[in-house]
């Protein structure tokens, strides 16, 4: 379903065709399977739920157009989620920018966007997303990078490292310290 | 060993000895459990793909398009001259995506019902219109087809019809010289039942929850919530013409001349701007009468910049433009215009809320 945009295969490069991790799905099969990571990943680093289904569809329709780009020998989830992690770090940069004046609300409901929204269940979660989303802030950038990347956008380490354009045992290092604080603020809140 | 097996061993290998420690492990369970929390919007899945593939349709095309130029060349130059296409045809309809983001009403035309109306809605599901005059509701279908008809008991006068979320009933207003009724009819069976009623004070400006609980009335210059199966009754604030989100978080109001929107969760109040008659098309756009403009204006309330997008519809009706109803998926509208005090005009039209 959906046109492929695929790179030709030709004699000229053997080892594309001979590399068993070669990624040779269409866009719209990627998109199939990934929509969901991004948009969740996106959705639980913008506070904003529309401002992170905007993002999304930005980060989608970037893929598309540089897909060409895309060398297939590499793998896709590291390749959309270095698109949708600096698409979310420009969105910040914009936030900073234009910060909302104390007193304005940056709501977003999930109300009207889950098929199966029961609402007693989503206040539970909600209440303790958000949660998460406060102590999450009390981490620095680095930290909450790995870990959104990690536990969100569900990534290995090797893949974060890709996406964040450090070596894995950095990444590493600063998941190692971002637990550990984030579990110190839980055991704080009483929550651990 | 098995595959499952070979996963949680890599797995295993790619964590960290902080992972395998068993006080953060109850940790990394909980984050597992918030991300399954967090919901996809799974609408926006499949309208975001049906756009992706037009555009890779086009993109196609356009790489058809350029085959017989560059058969003749060789392999290199042809595939720079496809890049240059692509990019080129991406680069071009997302200029295009882009002019088309934002709202806009279309297809405005003039409902083929005639007669002397009081107020007119959409049902929920945009293919019913509801009529209110001084002796009946009246039921029709989007092309003027007659579906029912329910007498009204005799009143001196008739204010504000609103579809229940439901599409089962519709409310509306009678008013004599010291009391005023809320009414809810059911548009199929014609039965009728008491709502509300309040003696020496107006009520105007019906304005239903997304659940169908709750009705927002103006009540004297005073906005009340009341509840639609009990005799609850809550006072909100002072104000005119309710208009409450679909998710029942933000109710917009008229107060001394400009829109205000209200947070009841949050108790948070935030001004608009100068306008009367808000209406919310769904839980980012609200619409309201800029006279400044003289046209309806539509705002996304939570954004920080509260820019106002016109909807380019001075001109286009007979009369000034007033409230617009939308259906729940926003892609149908009505338009009310208000040709003198007494006297309105219905128009049908589509819409996008991007």
């Amino acid at each position: 379903m959906g046109m492929a945009i695929k790179k030709e295969h030709t004699a000229e490069d053997p080892e594309m065709i001979q590399n068993e991790s070669y990624e040779d799905r269409d866009f719209s099969e990627l998109y199939d399977e990934y929509f969901d990571r991004i948009n969740r990943y996106l959705r639980s680093r913008v506070h904003n739920m529309w401002d992170a289904d905007d993002l999304t569809t930005v980060v989608f329709m970037k893929a598309l157009e540089k897909f060409h780009q895309y060398d297939r020998r590499n793998l896709f989830a590291s390749w959309i989620f270095r698109i949708a992690h600096n698409t979310f770090i420009d969105y910040l940069r914009k936030v900073k920018e234009y910060p909302m004046e104390p007193g304005e609300w940056m709501n977003g409901s999930h109300e009207d966007h889950d098929d199966t929204w029961q609402p007693e269940k989503n206040l539970l979660n909600d209440e303790q997303v958000y949660f998460l989303h406060e102590k999450m802030e009390q981490l620095t950038q680095d930290q909450r990078d790995v870990l959104s990347l990690r536990y969100f956008g569900d990534l290995k380490i090797s893949q974060v490292a890709e996406v964040l354009g450090k070596t894995e045992s950095s990444v590493k290092m600063i998941s190692h310290r971002g637990l550990r604080q984030l579990q110190k603020l839980y055991e704080m809140e009483g929550q651990g | 060993m098995s595959g499952g097996q070979k996963e949680t061993m890599d797995k295993f290998k790619q964590s960290s000895d902080v992972e395998r420690d068993p006080t953060i492990a109850k940790l990394l369970v909980h984050l597992k459990t918030m991300r399954e929390a967090v919901p996809v919007n799974y609408q926006l899945k499949k309208d975001l793909k049906q756009k992706l593939l037009a555009q890779m349709q086009q993109m196609g095309n356009v790489n058809k398009a350029q085959v017989p130029v560059i058969q003749n060349r060789s392999k290199r130059t042809r595939r720079w001259v496809t890049s240059i296409a692509l990019v080129t045809a991406v680069i071009m309809v997302s200029v295009l995506w882009k002019t088309m983001q934002g709202p806009a009403v279309e297809d405005l035309k003039p409902f083929p019902v005639q007669g002397e109306f009081v107020d007119a809605d959409l049902s929920p599901d945009g293919k019913q219109i509801i009529l209110l005059t001084k002796e009946s509701l009246l039921v029709y279908d989007t092309k003027g087809q007659k579906i029912n008809s329910i007498p009204l008991p005799e009143q001196s006068e008739v204010d504000s019809v609103a579809y229940s979320p439901l599409g089962q009933e519709a409310a509306f207003i009678l008013r004599d010289q010291q009391r005023s009724e809320i009414w809810a009819a059911n548009l199929y069976g014609g039965a009728k039942r008491l709502i509300y009623d309040a003696e020496n004070v107006p009520i105007q400006s019906l304005n239903w929850s997304s659940d169908g609980k709750w009705l927002y009335v103006q009540k004297g210059e005073e906005i009340w919530k009341l509840s639609t199966n009990s005799t609850q009754a809550m006072h909100i604030g002072q104000g005119l013409r309710p208009s409450v989100s679909p998710g029942g978080n933000h109710i917009a109001i008229e107060q001394n001349g400009e829109i205000v929107v209200l947070s009841e969760k949050e108790k948070q109040v935030k001004k608009i701007g100068k306008g009367e008659k808000a209406q919310w098309i769904n839980e980012k756009w609200l619409v309201f009468f800029d006279s400044a403009k003289q046209d309806l204006v539509a705002v996304n309330p939570l954004e920080a910049s509260t820019k106002q997008v016109p909807l380019g519809l001075s001109g286009k009706l007979h009369g000034l433009p007033g409230e617009l109803h939308s259906s729940v998926d926003g892609s149908q509208i009505i338009m009310i215009g208000h040709e003198n005090k007494n006297e309105i005009s219905v128009y049908t039209g589509t819409s996008r809320w991007r």
